[in-house]
């Protein structure tokens, strides 16, 4: 980078002195060249802005066409589920097979409260994976709401249902495979992130506990890592956990 | 239509088609994304409101610099604020100058910024979203990407002088 450059960042940065200020002032009086480089500079960020922001505003479209289930987007999020599921079915029923942990602090009362069935972490593996099976294609998650999930809807109790949702999302898709589902929930993350960009220091918590989730490489542990967070936090807590969650699952889909 | 909307309408149009410059401009005086979005906001009521002022031979980016240079002096006044470190006419300059250097209607030019963003890494969009389009100040964008600071900056900078050369080179050829 050049002198000018450095010089040029460090005044978008707000990081000139004041000697270093009167210095640039001289500079750009005399010289056309770095007049030009800093318009140039500060135009290119305006374009930023104005393109960002268009992006940011088709992205809240694309959320709430897919949420009120436009076909176009169904179409695609049933491609891309149906790739997903070549990929992950497999993956994760050779892990429910296996024998795994036990999960020593989702007390069963906590579980349940979470609308997790609390019996369900005190069977073995094979009983919690024949339990699965039966209940895979008897539950059906329950539908997301288009108001409660928009994004002029704020709030605590606005992310509450936010969190519920993706919640019922994850768990649906754990219990019945539905991968499509969370898809689905991925878009509730979108949602969900207007809140959680307020809260840099739990999102990096997440980020850490996906983290080491991503480290087991076996896509089988997503049930067993959500029996384990879920009934931990607050509900913003547990919102920014799943979030990174299905961040991890989607980033590995890609793969 | 009656004279009064033709007049009112052909100035709110030329502060929409000029809306980069204007950012621009209220960017360099701030020099913070945030208080520059809300300066070229509160600038923007000024200009609907005072329309009539714009004399037909005054040329309409010198007129909407003024007023938004006089908010942001305002604003100084009220909250005691430090003032920007360049003279305002010399950043005017700067800016004017770059505008008439541009080629080409103002929409080609965000098509190729455009085309030009594609061809960055994922984590130098994130990064340039987070500061430009959300406006996150750099310390939180790095704690959220999980980067120090001035690898930050680093990286904007780079992400932002790449588009400015891919801007110009996609304009000329």
């Amino acid at each position: 980078m050049s002198d000018d450059q450095v010089l040029i960042e460090r005044f978008l940065d707000n990081a000139l002195s004041e000697a270093d200020s009167a210095a640039l002032q001289e500079r750009l009086m005399a010289e056309p060249d770095l007049r030009l480089a800093l318009g140039r500079a500060l135009l290119t960020l305006a374009g930023l802005r104005e393109v960002l922001q268009a992006q940011q505003r088709q992205r809240s479209k694309r959320v709430r066409r897919a949420l009120a289930g436009g076909p176009a987007f169904r179409i695609t999020f049933l491609r891309v589920a149906a790739a997903v599921l070549l990929v992950l079915l497999p993956l994760a029923w050779w892990q429910l097979g296996r024998s795994s942990p036990q999960v020593p602090d989702a007390s069963p009362e906590l579980a349940t409260s979470h609308g997790i069935d609390g019996d369900l972490l005190a069977m073995d593996e094979a009983a919690q994976l024949e339990y699965l099976r039966q209940q895979a294609g008897q539950q059906r998650h329950e539908p997301l709401s288009a108001t409660l999930l928009a994004p002029e809807t704020t709030g605590d109790t606005a992310l509450l249902f936010r969190h519920q949702a993706a919640a019922g999302l994850v768990r649906a898709a754990i219990v019945q495979g539905r991968v499509v589902d969370l898809l689905l929930a991925e878009e509730t993350r979108s949602l969900a992130l207007i809140q959680a960009g307020q809260e840099p220091a739990l999102r990096q918590a997440a980020q850490t506990l996906a983290g080491q989730f991503a480290s087991e490489r076996q896509a089988g542990q997503v049930r067993l890592l959500a029996f384990r967070i879920l009934p931990r936090g607050t509900p913003r807590d547990q919102a920014l956990i799943l979030i990174s969650l299905n961040e991890d699952l989607q980033g590995r889909n890609r793969l | 239509m009656h004279m009064y909307d033709v007049g009112r309408d052909a100035v709110l149009r030329r502060a929409l088609a000029e809306r980069p410059a204007l950012w621009a401009y209220s960017l360099g005086l701030t020099r913070n994304p945030q208080q520059a979005e809300d300066l070229f906001q509160e600038s923007h009521v000024v200009i609907c409101g005072k329309w009539q002022q714009l004399r037909p031979d005054q040329p309409f980016l010198a007129w909407a610099f003024t007023i938004i240079r006089l908010t942001w002096l305002a604003s100084l006044h009220d909250k005691h604020r430090r003032m920007a470190p360049l003279k305002d006419e010399v950043l005017e300059r700067c800016v004017q100058e770059a505008v008439d250097d541009e080629e080409g209607p103002q929409g080609d030019r965000l098509a190729r910024l455009r085309a030009c963003l594609e061809q960055l890494t994922p984590r130098a969009r994130s990064a340039l979203d987070l500061r430009y389009a959300q406006g996150l100040d750099c310390s939180r964008i790095a704690q959220r990407l999980t980067m120090g600071v001035k690898a930050l900056y680093q990286l904007l900078s780079r992400s932002r002088v790449m588009l400015e050369d891919c801007v110009r080179r996609t304009g000329t050829t």
